[in-house]
Parts: C-alpha cells; sequence; structure tokens
C-alpha cells in the first residue's frame, strides 16, 4: 500500500465516523447580526443607556412626541459607550467610544499614561485620530522602539461581531503607525466582555488595565508556575516574550510581529552561558526548544539540550547571562560518557554497517541509504533505511551498543530502481536553494520510492527560512518547493 | 478501490481548498449562518480527526469539534485573512483539547474494544475504517498520532504542521514518515527479519 493510499483510507474512516453535529452547533451560535440597536436588551452594566420603546408603544403614533423619543433616543445613543478601548505599554490608556467610534472620554490608567495624554484634548474625535494620537506620543516620549516594540490592544465590548472588527481595525491602524515610523512593532489584540467583576477588581487592585489583566489571568491559566502578582509588574513587551513561550500562550489573543528581545543579552549569548556552565563545546550539543520565561523574578531564557546522553535544561538570566537554574537528566546513556566516543555513540557510519550485516547486503548492493540519529523513549537510535532493487529495508540500531533493536523488510509491488540517489536529491534541493550542505541546519531527506510519483522529500533550514523539497526520484526534477520563515 | 480512493482525495482537495474556506470565513465574520454550515461540512472531519489524536476519546473529540465552530463562529471578526482558514480552524482546535486535557487531569485511552464500538456506532464505519483507526489510535505516539491526522486528514503542509505543533519541520517530517511506517505494519502484518 502507498502512502497517498494509506493517507486517503485514514481520511475516510475520519469522514465515516465524524459525528455530523450541525444542528448542536447551530443552537449554540447566537445570531451575530445583532449591531443594530437591541429594543429588548437589559445590559448587565450600568455603561450603556438604551431606550425601551415598550414605554412608548401606547403613544407611538402621536407624531410630536415620537419625535421628542427620537431626538432623546439620538441624543443617548450619542452619549452611550458602546466600545472601551485600552492601549498597554507600559504606559496605559483608556477611551471610551460611541456606536460612531467617536470619543466620548480619554484617561490615563497610570502615571506614565498621564504623560502621553498631556494637553490632548481627545473627546469629541474619531477614534482613529485619538489612537494616532496615542501611538504617536508613545513614540515621541520613547515607550516604543526597538527594545521594546509591544503594544496591547483590548476591546471590551457586549457585542462580540462589533468588537472583533474594531480590534483588527485598530491593530491594522496601529501596525501602519509604527511601520510609518520605521519602527517594527509587535501588536498584541484582545476582544473581552465588559462584565468581569472578578477581573475588573484585579485590575483595580494592582493599577493595570482590564486588557492588561486579562492577558496576565490568561497567561497564568496556562501555566501554573506563573503568578499573577508577579506578572502585574511587567511591561507589555515582556509579557509578550513570555507569551511566545507555547508554556504560556495565551487564549483569545491575536499577535503580530515578534516582540523585541533587543534589550537582552539574546539566544546565542545565553547558549555560551549554559555550555561553559555544563562544560560543554557548542559543537557536542543538539538544541532543543529555547524560549522566554520568568523565573526568580526575572526575565530568563529556558533552554532545553542535549550531549552524551544528557538532557540539560537551563534557565540563564536574560539581562546578564547568570545561571538561574539547571538540570540534568541521564536518559540512558553512561554518566561517564564524553563526546565523540564510540563506545557512547557509534556513529553513523557504525549504524549503518550493523543494519547491512543483519540483512546480509553489503553496501554496494544497496541504494538510498538514509541514517537519522534519533532519541526514542530516552535511548539514542540510529534510524537506517536503505533500498535493494524494490525491497525497502528499515532499521532501528541502539545508538551506544550497536545492536539491532527493530528490522522490517517490505517488497514493493512497483517501486522505482533507477534512482538518483539521496546525495544528488540533497544537492539539487541546496542548488535550487543557493546553499550548501555546510550552511543549512536540520538537513534531512525521507524516500519515497514506492508512491505513485517515486520521489525525495529534501527539507533544511537556512537564513532564518525553512525550505522543503519534493524531488523526483528518477529525473532529479524538483516536483515541488516551499520555503517559510523559520 | 484505487479509483475511489483517488476520488475521495480530490473531494478532499476541492473540500478543504483554502480560497473556498476563506470566502466562507468572511460569510461567518458578517454573522451568515449557511456560511458556517458549509465550513462545517467541509471542516469537521479535520477538526474531529485532530481532536481525536488529542483526546483519543470519542465523546470529548465530538465536545471540542463542536466547540470548535462555535468559537469560530464568535471568533471569525478576529481572523486575518492570510489563506490559511483551516489552520486557523485547527489552533482553535488544538488549543480547545489542550484545555480539556488538563481538565481531564489525565488521559482516557480507549480500549480496543471501546474503538471498535466507536466505529461501529458510525453507521458508515466499514471494518477498514476500524482497522485503520486501531493502526492509528493503537501504534502511534500521540505526537505521531497529531501529525498524521494533520497531513493525511486535515492536508495540512508539513511546515504548517511544524508550526502548528511548534516542533522543527525536520521532526514532523520524520514523525510522519515513521508513523505511516507502523501504520503498514500493523495494517499488513509485514515480514520481519
Amino acid at each position: 500500500m502507498s502512502n497517498r493510499d494509506l493517507e486517503t483510507k485514514l481520511r475516510q474512516a475520519i469522514h465515516h465516523v465524524a459525528p455530523d453535529d450541525l444542528d448542536g452547533v447551530l443552537s449554540r451560535c447566537k445570531d451575530q447580526k445583532g449591531n443594530v440597536i437591541q429594543m429588548s436588551e437589559n445590559r448587565s452594566d450600568n455603561r450603556v443607556v438604551r431606550p425601551n420603546f415598550r414605554r412608548y408603544t401606547p403613544w407611538i403614533a402621536a407624531a410630536c412626541l415620537m419625535l421628542a423619543v427620537g431626538i432623546g433616543f439620538y441624543y443617548r445613543q450619542l452619549n452611550a459607550i458602546a466600545s472601551v478601548i485600552s492601549l498597554d505599554v507600559n504606559p496605559s490608556v483608556v477611551l471610551s467610544v460611541n456606536k460612531n467610534e467617536k470619543v466620548l472620554e480619554a484617561h490615563a490608567a497610570n502615571g506614565d499614561g498621564q504623560q502621553i495624554l498631556d494637553g490632548m484634548d481627545l473627546k469629541g474625535t474619531q477614534l482613529n485620530v485619538a489612537v494616532n494620537a496615542i501611538v504617536g506620543s508613545l513614540l515621541k516620549h520613547g515607550y516604543v522602539d526597538e527594545l521594546a516594540n509591544s503594544i496591547l490592544i483590548t476591546v471590551e465590548d457586549d457585542n462580540t461581531a462589533r468588537g472583533n472588527a474594531l480590534e483588527q481595525s485598530l491593530a491594522g491602524e496601529v501596525n501602519a503607525i509604527l511601520e510609518s515610523a520605521s519602527v517594527h512593532g509587535a501588536i498584541l489584540s484582545q476582544t473581552v466582555a465588559s462584565d468581569d467583576p472578578a477581573l475588573e477588581e484585579k485590575a483595580n487592585q494592582y493599577g493595570i488595565t482590564v486588557g492588561k489583566a486579562t492577558l496576565i489571568q490568561s497567561m497564568v491559566n496556562q501555566n501554573s508556575q506563573l503568578s499573577f502578582d508577579q506578572l502585574a509588574g511587567l511591561s507589555v513587551n515582556e509579557l509578550n516574550l513570555l507569551a511566545s513561550n507555547p508554556k504560556n500562550d495565551p487564549a483569545n489573543l491575536s499577535s503580530t510581529g515578534s516582540a523585541s528581545d533587543s534589550a537582552y543579552i539574546g539566544v546565542e549569548k545565553a547558549k555560551e552561558a549554559a555550555f561553559a556552565h555544563a562544560g560543554l563545546s557548542a559543537s557536542s550539543v543538539t538544541m532543543g526548544e529555547v524560549d522566554f520565561d520568568y523565573e526568580d523574578g526575572r526575565m530568563a531564557y529556558e533552554l532545553e539540550f542535549y550531549a552524551n546522553g544528557i538532557e540539560y535544561e537551563y534557565d540563564i538570566d536574560a539581562s546578564n547571562g547568570q545561571v538561574i537554574k539547571y538540570s540534568q537528566e541521564n536518559k540512558g546513556m553512561s554518566s561517564s560518557s564524553t563526546a565523540g566516543q564510540s563506545g557512547n555513540d557509534i556513529g553513523e557510519d557504525k549504524a549503518r554497517e550493523a543494519a547491512l550485516k543483519h540483512a546480509g547486503v553489503s553496501q554496494s548492493q544497496a541504494t538510498n541509504i538514509v541514517v537519522e540519529k534519533d532519541w526514542d523513549d530516552g535511548r539514542l537510535e540510529y534510524s537506517v533505511d536503505f533500498w535493494v532493487g524494490n525491497v525497502e529495508y528499515d532499521y532501528e540500531i541502539d545508538g551506544s551498543t550497536g545492536a539491532v533493536l527493530k528490522s522490517e523488510k517490505e517488497t514493493h509491488a512497483s517501486a522505482a530502481t533507477n534512482t538518483i540517489g539521496v546525495e544528488k536529491a540533497k544537492s539539487i534541493a541546496l542548488t535550487q536553494a543557493g546553499a550548501t550542505a555546510s550552511q543549512v541546519r536540520e538537513l534531512e531527506v525521507s524516500t519515497e520510492l514506492d508512491d505513485r510519483t517515486p520521489h525525495y522529500e529534501v527539507s533544511f533550514k537556512w537564513n532564518g527560512m525553512e525550505y522543503e523539497y519534493k524531488i523526483d526520484a528518477e529525473s532529479g526534477a524538483i516536483l515541488s518547493h516551499e520555503k517559510d520563515w523559520d | 478501490m484505487l479509483p475511489i480512493l483517488a476520488t475521495m482525495a480530490e473531494n478532499s482537495q476541492v473540500l478543504l481548498n483554502p480560497q473556498e474556506l476563506e470566502k466562507l470565513m468572511v460569510g461567518l465574520a458578517a454573522g451568515d449562518r449557511d456560511s458556517l454550515a458549509a465550513l462545517y461540512h467541509r471542516t469537521r472531519a479535520a477538526v474531529y480527526g485532530l481532536a481525536l489524536s488529542y483526546l483519543k476519546n470519542g465523546h470529548d473529540a465530538q465536545d471540542v469539534t463542536q466547540e470548535t465552530f462555535v468559537r469560530a463562529w464568535e471568533k471569525a471578526g478576529q481572523y486575518r485573512a492570510q489563506g490559511k482558514p483551516l489552520g486557523w480552524l485547527l489552533a482553535i482546535a488544538r488549543n480547545l483539547s489542550l484545555m480539556k486535557l488538563r481538565e481531564r487531569g489525565k488521559i482516557h485511552d480507549l480500549s480496543e474494544d471501546q474503538w471498535e464500538n466507536l466505529a461501529i456506532e458510525s453507521s458508515e464505519a466499514t471494518q477498514e475504517d476500524r482497522q485503520i483507526l486501531l493502526a492509528v489510535m493503537g501504534q502511534l505516539s500521540d505526537q505521531e498520532r497529531q501529525i498524521v491526522m494533520l497531513h493525511a486528514v486535515a492536508g495540512m503542509r508539513h511546515r504548517e504542521i511544524a508550526s502548528l505543533l511548534e516542533i522543527p519541520l525536520s521532526t514532523a517530517l520524520s514523525k510522519y514518515h515513521r508513523a505511516l511506517k507502523k501504520m503498514k505494519t500493523a495494517l499488513k502484518g509485514d515480514e520481519t527479519l
């Protein structure tokens, strides 16, 4: 069975067992076309005053009274708060607007916010004009620059559709202003309901906006090791850096751009500090994830890496490179192992030899040999794949002893036998990208010789981009290629 | 069998065509229920498959699938047209699945019998469907299962999967191929040396 057939069969199986629950979904989806005035709606908060037409029903025929009601209604609509928008950097400013997006009130939520609003009378202006002025003032006062480029936009609105639309347009607006000032901004935005008393109380307690409190609460909900108390004092740029850590990923938050870490030592310096502490050279290390973390009251780089069968985790102070904490876990290798000793890591050549010997195949008979180093269940393993004619061999070899852990052999009814080879496929992909093998990272190739169109899949990272190629196994033609930001 | 499989693959490409889904997202943002119904029919299997791969429980996966579309309806205004509407939808499904896992505190795996029953509950499920699902749920690691569902059922590219699951592209690729091999072994009982 080819990969494609298997994929199709799985797709078919899921289509068959996935319940059709459209009625259940629709019954829970409230009508979103509610931007017109809701005659019977009772707001839970006291900021919006909406007229109750039923009171006037007996008199509705009287033209003069109707006119009076109309004028009153119009007046109240103009003065009713439809949405509350907060802009947080470190300065925080809150704007209340009516349904026509005209500013009814602008106030600072902290001392820095007062500096931003100083001398500006935004009442009566259109929201986009007010936002333009505020962001301009933030730039002028140096609160948004390449060192700290994050802005949080929060729209509080009970009408979700209207709130979302406003959030999207404001995010675009702010982004355009920052771009025109040649600042690579990072914009976080969210829409929240306007009646969460618990969160409002917390926001008041810490002297922050409901928007910032929402973001912090969301991260604390995701990661129990964070506390509201700790995060309340951080700037939005620091929160944005922490939000980029998958452990803290806040719900319902839209994000564009990357938070600047220019105020910190940078990932490379953090790596150097961790490797030096662990007594390792960079070349002996396989890197895992690097993320921002908040540890011991400090912004930190959280690094994971592997070397000599040991998994290391470090938290490095992002400001000065100091080791805050570290741990290491032996993943099944001898703790006395050192890099490069063949007794601990047999290496790719020995792994390949072990597989070929077990299969009774000489190296010259085998084609399309792919050897990959991998960690599985805490053990160093080599995966060795190769072909002899239309027979595919798949081995897993213990990386420290060379023992055969698993062996499979599959005869394919149709498989490409006159192939260009793995190395040629790599070379074609690298040439197309304009790179060399020594320049790229994570160069991987897989053989799909039993596919309807036998091909190689080649992937690698280079120059901040990820590349993925499909190369025809017989002709060497590039069937497809993609690249995206790493 | 092969022509039927080919037709299904084509249908899947049509169903999940990003331009078509993008139009439906515009409809959703405007509060159009017909767009929601069309989006549901096109993408429910992809969403359900991903939820199932995380939760390993048909009822929880159904709950998450329903919640995903309700959230999509509510949050459609936040969607920014980038030609990746399915990725947006699946990101919601993934987050909801992770929340569900945290709520549950532990993963309730389905036994083989339960899996068979789940498949049987659907009148459309065939014997082959049951075998495939048993292989996916029984033989693959959690991440392998997620990757296979995202590529085979949701039609996502490997680099999109790597981005969604926050893993290196090379890991997504190698785990995908390893997963397919495991499934083939389980389904065919390949010759062991």
